[in-house]
């Protein structure tokens, strides 16, 4: 529609304003507690679950909406795997594989190819999965698939491309210090996982130490058909989908599957408080703790205490005091990560130098709070509530619901943790959130990490305890 | 429109087209709607569209279409208050002593610091009062807890926008919050909101060396348009936001006759006629307002800024252009997918991998808004020891070789193929669709606008690449901008 008709329909709207007298009077508005809502029923979508000729784990979740297939292959490896002074290793093999070569073709040549099939092929590397992503047209996905299935099994790390993304990751490092965020929750994990093979971040000099060779032997080592599983949406069915993989994966034999399974961080015993010093504007702080994972029974408390600690939106007790009551943060809030068989629950805030202090204690006195049985019954049925309400998101498209249902068998969560999920949070009671904050968020064995300028905040940090101060050299 | 079939006929892909399944209505007041049936789950994701932005702002109060859209948080007269009436005298008196307090501080020499701190204590006391009658977020905590999800808000140069996903069978929550905070919003908590804000600037630019880059950028590439400020504002202009202003501009702007709604999802489209009918239909008309908005006039020679800053060293640079529907724009879109989207692309090829001069590269066309005449810009960061000027030179270099040589057919046909797949993509979820629809209906004038736009790219080729980039890519029409350290530090 033209602007001017649009401006002549107002017009009229006017017009007939005027004429009948009453459309300036919004009528009385219905309280929102008392509107009352049609029942909603819900049940995540049927995936299927298939297995490739050479046992590679298949789940599938068919949609034709869209002519576009989504799929995931998941691989039980990571950052964590790093060998110890080559921390780095896992990434760029991942990196590489995608970059360098496979099979008969270039890395040039694959970029080529999947660029003209406008198709997404991207690979990412966290601490304990790596994941390879391809979003392309149905029309190309067998074409797709075989170059997906070279770069996993056939990489020929190129020497050019190895050495290209060496450069870039000493790049990334040297700019990471830029950033006052991503280096100081960079930082945080670094200290959550002391002693932990998860905490192993590469440096400039481990990633110089890095050769072809060793993404070669680590790429055997980790990429087997046993070591990996795939979540496929799209507009074909189950037999299609499944001829289409075997057909790209399903003659890779499948040989002993390698140990990929790091025990649980251990939760630490002490508070321990580090200082980044940095000439910023915005002091970053983040005070964390290790947890149980989504397998533990106080899992859904954690939860609840999460949500009502900082991870809420507004209503949470964190961003409540320190954004909306006292205006000292745009960003604040918790947040809790969970695998199977731990967590890690953190608070964190973003201010000015000068409030650094203050916020820190207010972050560490509603952590407090929780712990004294502050919690109201108004505070659980809000969240429980929300938490209920809002599950439905994550099954809201073919290619989420089906990761998500790939993932519980990846990462060895209970079977029943999405289906029994709202039933589980629907059971949380005030106590036993209280117990959670009791147990898992003590300020006496907390790390805090706050990054921020000058010696003004490091003394008055010494406050809190003993400081360690770390200068930040790659 | 997307006919395919998969090759060994493994099975036909459905057709997707917009028009045929979007619903457009408008009520007689002037409010548009937009309404795509999706059931593959029960949630519906709204957005809320103004087609106002930073650009409308007068000059000393940039940062008040944003500041506006955080006060639209605050709720209404009947949501996040426990006695509207009551609540009302004291933000009545709160503003006036918030008025004197602003005047104090901006006072001309110098302030009197005594009548600021007691002007300061007073405007604290009072917000403490009113804080009595404040039910604190209650819009989020309503939303939240009825399984609302990406409740969040965006203020652009061109159009501020209202997210918020919910389960299907709420609908009738979200029509009833947004029609009341559409026509009486109470702008409450307004000088904590504004130390916030304050906040906000100090992590998102201050901190962050990009983001500083490209605010000093358009500041130098547009030495009239408003384009050239920031849309959270300049740091003395958000000190002293205005609580009648932001008034002033809701009035002016927040009318249904300037607004677009989308709605996508797992709903009925003859029930939300009814809903919205109900809700929003009473809402008073008000004339779509008149702007005046200066345009830029054309640019007599190369600009160059450099910022000192702590951070390793970026530039960007940028050319003047017209914004859609021109046709050079459709154009822009194709040589910004040539230069710099994928591994393939000529910028990455060349300064990324075969060079290595650059850690990144990127492209985009349209900066920083589409209302108006605007910027089709590249960025770029080092890779040390290489520095700015080998960087430069390689950009210039690239943009120079599209003014030369004809694109081969087969760069031209991948960067069809790479559009018209975007396309695609962006129909995956409910609110990346009603993102989409709002966006265009308010910038382009037509959300259909997207739905053409393959078409039109389609019918492009090399030479119209060559004579764009001979038009516009000269150094008297460029902008760059250098950030870098302060090599005395």
């Amino acid at each position: 529609m033209k602007q001017s008709e649009r401006r002549l329909l107002s017009a009229i709207a006017i017009i007939a304003c005027i004429a009948f007298g009453a459309c300036h009077q919004q009528p009385r508005m219905i309280d929102p507690s008392d509107i009352s809502y049609p029942p909603l029923s819900f049940q995540p979508p049927p995936t299927s679950r298939s297995v490739l000729e050479n046992g590679m784990v298949l789940h599938f979740l068919e949609d034709s909406e869209l002519p576009m297939v989504n799929l995931t292959i998941a691989v039980h490896t990571g950052s964590a795997f790093d060998p110890s002074e080559k921390e780095g290793l896992a990434e760029l093999t991942g990196t590489v594989m995608r970059t360098g070569g496979a099979g008969v073709q270039s890395g040039g040549e694959i970029d080529e190819e999947i660029d003209f099939m406008a198709a997404d092929l991207t690979v990412s590397v966290n601490r304990e999965i790596t994941s390879f992503r391809l979003s392309v047209n149905v029309k190309d996905l067998n074409r797709s698939l075989a170059i997906l299935s070279d770069i996993i099994r056939h990489p020929r790390f190129e020497n050019d491309k190895f050495s290209t993304a060496q450069a870039l990751k000493i790049e990334g490092l040297k700019r990471i210090i830029d950033n006052s965020q991503k280096l100081a929750f960079r930082e945080f994990i670094r200290r959550i996982y002391d002693n932990d093979p998860r905490g192993r971040i590469p440096t400039i000099a481990s990633i110089q130490k890095i050769t072809p060779e060793d993404c070669r032997v680590f790429h055997r080592d980790f990429f087997r058909p046993g070591n990996m599983m795939v979540s496929f949406s799209g507009p074909l069915n189950m037999v299609q989908a499944l001829a289409s993989l075997n057909h790209a994966f399903g003659k890779w034999k499948n040989s002993v599957v390698p140990e990929n399974k790091l025990p649980a961080p251990q939760p630490h015993r002490e508070r321990r408080i580090y200082f980044i010093p940095k000439s910023s504007p915005q002091s970053v702080i983040v005070v964390g703790w290790i947890v149980p994972g989504k397998n533990d029974v106080e899992h859904h408390a954690i939860e609840t205490l999460d949500f009502t600690y900082g991870s809420g939106g507004f209503r949470s007790r964190i961003f409540s005091e320190i954004r909306n009551r006292r205006g000292l943060a745009y960003s604040a809030g918790s947040f809790y990560s969970a695998r199977s068989d731990f967590g890690v629950i953190a608070a964190y805030a973003m201010t000015n130098p000068a409030a650094t202090t203050e916020v820190l204690s207010l972050i560490l006195s509603i952590g407090e709070d929780l712990r004294n049985g502050t919690i109201t019954s108004e505070e659980i049925v809000w969240t429980r509530k929300s938490l209920v309400n809002s599950f439905i998101f994550s099954f809201n498209t073919p290619e989420t619901s089906v990761y998500q249902e790939m993932l519980l068998e990846f990462e060895g969560i209970r079977k029943d943790y999405l289906r029994g999920y709202t039933s589980k949070i629907d059971l949380v009671a005030g106590d036993a959130v209280t117990a959670a904050a009791r147990r898992y968020i003590d300020p006496s064995v907390a790390t805090i990490l706050v990054l921020g300028p000058g010696e003004k905040i490091e003394r008055s940090l010494s406050g809190f305890g003993q400081v360690v101060t770390v200068n930040i050299t790659n | 429109m997307f006919f395919t079939m998969l090759a060994g006929s493994l099975c036909e892909g459905r057709d997707f087209n917009l028009e045929d399944r979007v619903e457009k209505f408008l009520l007689p007041n002037g409010l548009t709607f937009l309404v795509l049936q999706r059931h593959f789950s029960p949630t519906v994701a709204f957005s809320i569209a103004y087609r106002v932005g930073a650009v409308e702002e007068e000059s000393g109060r940039t940062g008040t279409a944003h500041f506006l859209e955080h006060m639209l948080f605050k709720g209404t007269e009947t949501i996040g208050t426990k006695d509207y009436q009551a609540e009302r005298l004291i933000l009545k008196e709160i503003d006036q002593i918030g008025s004197f307090f602003d005047e104090e501080r901006r006072r001309n020499p110098r302030p009197d610091n005594r009548r600021t701190a007691e002007l300061e204590e007073r405007l604290k006391k009072l917000e403490a009062k009113a804080k009595s009658f404040i039910v604190e977020s209650e819009i989020d905590r309503l939303y939240t807890e009825n399984g609302g999800v990406d409740l969040n808000a965006g203020t652009g140069h061109d159009i501020t926008t209202y997210y918020v996903s919910l389960p299907s069978n709420k609908v009738e929550l979200w029509a009833r919050i947004e029609s009341d905070r559409m026509a009486k919003p109470v702008f409450r908590e307004f000088y904590t909101e504004r130390k916030v804000v304050q906040e906000e600037r100090l992590q998102s630019i201050e901190s962050n060396p990009h983001r500083l880059l490209m605010e000093q950028f358009f500041a130098a590439a547009f030495s009239a348009h408003p384009y050239r400020r920031p849309v959270i504002g300049w740091p003395s202009d958000i000190k002293y936001l205005n609580k009648r202003y932001v008034s002033h501009f809701y009035d002016t702007y927040y009318g249904p006759s300037n607004t677009v709604i989308a709605i996508v999802g797992d709903v009925k489209t003859k029930e939300i006629r009814e809903i919205v009918a109900r809700y929003f239909g009473s809402i008073a008309t008000r004339n779509a307002p008149a702007r005046d908005i200066t345009e830029e006039s054309p640019q007599r020679g190369p600009r160059r800024v450099e910022i000192l800053f702590d951070a390793e060293p970026e530039i960007a640079i940028g050319y003047h252009k017209p914004n859609l529907p021109h046709a050079d724009d459709y154009v822009f879109d194709l040589i910004d997918n040539i230069l710099s989207d994928g591994r393939s692309s000529r910028l990455y090829r060349e300064l990324v991998e075969r060079q290595g001069i650059a850690s990144s590269v990127n492209g985009a066309n349209g900066l920083p808004g589409s209302r108006f005449p605007n910027l089709f810009c590249l960025f770029a960061k080092p890779r040390a020891p290489h520095g700015i000027a080998e960087v430069e030179s390689a950009l210039l270099h690239e943009l120079n070789r599209l003014r030369e040589d004809k694109v081969s057919d087969r760069e031209l046909e991948k960067a069809k193929n790479a559009i018209r797949n975007d396309f695609i993509k962006g129909l995956s979820s409910n609110s990346g669709i009603a993102g989409m629809l709002t966006y265009f209906e308010v910038v382009a004038g037509d959300y259909r606008y997207i739905s053409k736009h393959y078409d039109r790219i389609e019918s492009l080729n090399a030479d119209d690449i060559m004579r764009v980039a001979r038009q516009y890519f000269n150094n008297i029409n460029r902008t760059t901008a250098v950030l870098m350290k302060d090599v005395r530090s």
